[in-house]
């Protein structure tokens, strides 16, 4: 009779692949059959710094799910680059421009920063982790242009942040259109950022996502939105991440759901692109 | 917009006051109570008025803007220090019993109205804010004075905004091809 799995782990199984020498990428994960690759641009059309601030939180809450992460970083720069953002947490370099956030427990992040010129190595980043048996997230800090994922021979989804004032939102469109010109088949989320309340961000999303249905014929998918909230003020201003800092804050609990349901949508559609390529 | 014909002479604020007292009973239909509360050191509400809801605390702007705002809230401080005065001077004119069961509304009369001040004035006040334009023609011995009751729609908006090129410049989204009728359609849409 075969012995059944513990409910949980037990000392000799941590001692083992947590603290000994053992390199946390030979634990004998997830293997799987379907392994997909997900890259997704994630632009802040307000600020630089926000937008390598939510990529850092987003990154390690994919990694909290147990998901293999990369970092694209085109917009590394000093003081305003993903792994400037990681503050309080081990960063190793390794090699030229790459530079790896060590997890405790759970899979790495590892986080490249291509100097001008090696942009066309991001599709040897997705080639590499197609060619592995392990779902990945390539999240790529891109600048204006979106340019970064256009070669990379997979259609990449595209998480847009905007704040709700008429211009933001214009540009947010400008971007879509942009998007949808480049790609004909792709997903775009839309997260508002420092709204007064959350009816007001629902009823925006609304008459944005109705507009771009009417102009456009594609369906937005909204993630949620994030109110002014002090502590993640002080943890831009600190750049160390907000989801893994001690104090509980909206903001925190708002980069947990979000990951949740953008990895709930991924499924699904992933799920349903299976169905329909079996059938 | 009222074109005002009566024969004046612009010297001074008082007579402004008194042309917009004018103004606001012939035109408007309200109960002038007063002119220049407060005395002429003070002067601190140019003219208040009233109809069977609201009572009007009015300042006649003949400078920048910012001093009609500056004066604006002081007549409305004034007034809530004195209420009790004032009600005891007034009351009995209105035929109401008591003036504190009116609504206090601000209006100002100013010749320069700043674009987008009127959403501005309803953000930060509670009390609601009416504002009118005036403009003088004419010459100081022969003037003629105009005088519109500015709202939300016929106040100015930015012109940068309806300015399409202007749009496109200040986002760098010339790339991205928007047409010019997909972004007035857009800023239509997401106009307060």
């Amino acid at each position: 009779m075969p012995k059944k799995p513990d409910a949980s782990r037990g000392i000799e199984e941590v001692s083992r692949y947590f603290l000994s020498g053992v390199r946390r990428e030979n634990i004998p994960g997830k293997s799987m059959s379907n392994a997909k690759t997900y890259t997704l641009s994630i632009c802040h059309l307000n600020s630089s710094i926000r937008q390598a601030f939510f990529i850092a939180n987003i990154a390690l809450e994919l990694s909290r799910h147990r998901h293999k992460t990369y970092v694209w970083d085109c917009k590394d720069q000093p003081d305003i680059g993903t792994r400037h953002m990681m503050s309080g947490l081990p960063v190793s370099k390794e090699g030229n421009s790459e530079y790896i956030v060590q997890l405790y427990g759970l899979p790495d992040i590892r986080i490249y920063t291509p100097g001008q010129g090696q942009k066309v190595l991001m599709k040897t980043l997705v080639d590499t982790c197609n060619a592995s048996n392990r779902d990945c997230f390539v999240l790529v800090n891109d600048d204006e242009t979106l340019e970064s994922t256009h070669n990379i021979g997979a259609h990449p989804g595209y998480i847009l942040i905007t704040q709700i004032h008429r211009m933001s939102l214009i540009k947010c469109y400008a971007y879509i259109k942009s998007i949808l010109g480049i790609h004909e088949k792709t997903n775009i989320f839309i997260v508002f950022d420092e709204v007064r309340e959350e009816g007001l961000a629902h009823k925006t999303f609304v008459k944005l996502s109705r507009f771009v249905d009417r102009k456009l014929s594609f369906p937005l998918v909204y993630l949620g939105c994030f109110k002014q909230d002090d502590h993640m003020t002080q943890c831009i201003e600190d750049r160390s991440p907000i989801v893994t800092s001690n104090d509980s804050s909206t903001a925190k609990g708002k980069f947990v759901f979000i990951v949740k349901r953008f990895l709930d949508i991924t499924k699904t559609n992933t799920e349903a692109d299976d169905e329909q390529m079996a059938r | 917009m009222t074109r005002i014909l009566k024969p004046l002479i612009l010297s001074t604020h008082e007579r402004l006051i008194e042309i917009f007292s004018d103004f606001l009973t012939n035109e408007k239909g309200l109960n002038v109570l007063g002119q220049g509360l407060g005395g002429k050191q003070i002067n601190a509400i140019d003219i208040l008025a009233t109809d069977k809801d609201k009572l009007y605390i009015t300042t006649v702007n003949t400078s920048d803007f910012r001093d009609a705002v500056f004066r604006s809230i002081l007549s409305y401080g004034w007034y809530k220090e004195n209420k009790d005065l004032i009600e005891r001077l007034f009351a009995s004119f209105t035929g109401l019993d008591k003036l504190s069961g009116l609504e206090p509304n601000l209006a100002i009369f100013s010749a320069t109205i700043p674009v987008d001040i009127y959403s501005t004035l309803k953000e930060l006040f509670s009390v609601p804010v009416q504002i009118y334009r005036y403009t003088l023609f004419g010459t100081e011995t022969s003037p003629e004075i105009f005088v519109e009751e500015m709202d939300s729609k016929t106040l100015p908006t930015k012109p940068n905004e309806l300015d399409t090129d202007m749009v496109k410049k200040e986002l760098g989204i010339k790339a991205y091809a928007l047409t010019d009728e997909e972004i007035k359609e857009f800023l239509e849409i997401f106009r307060e």
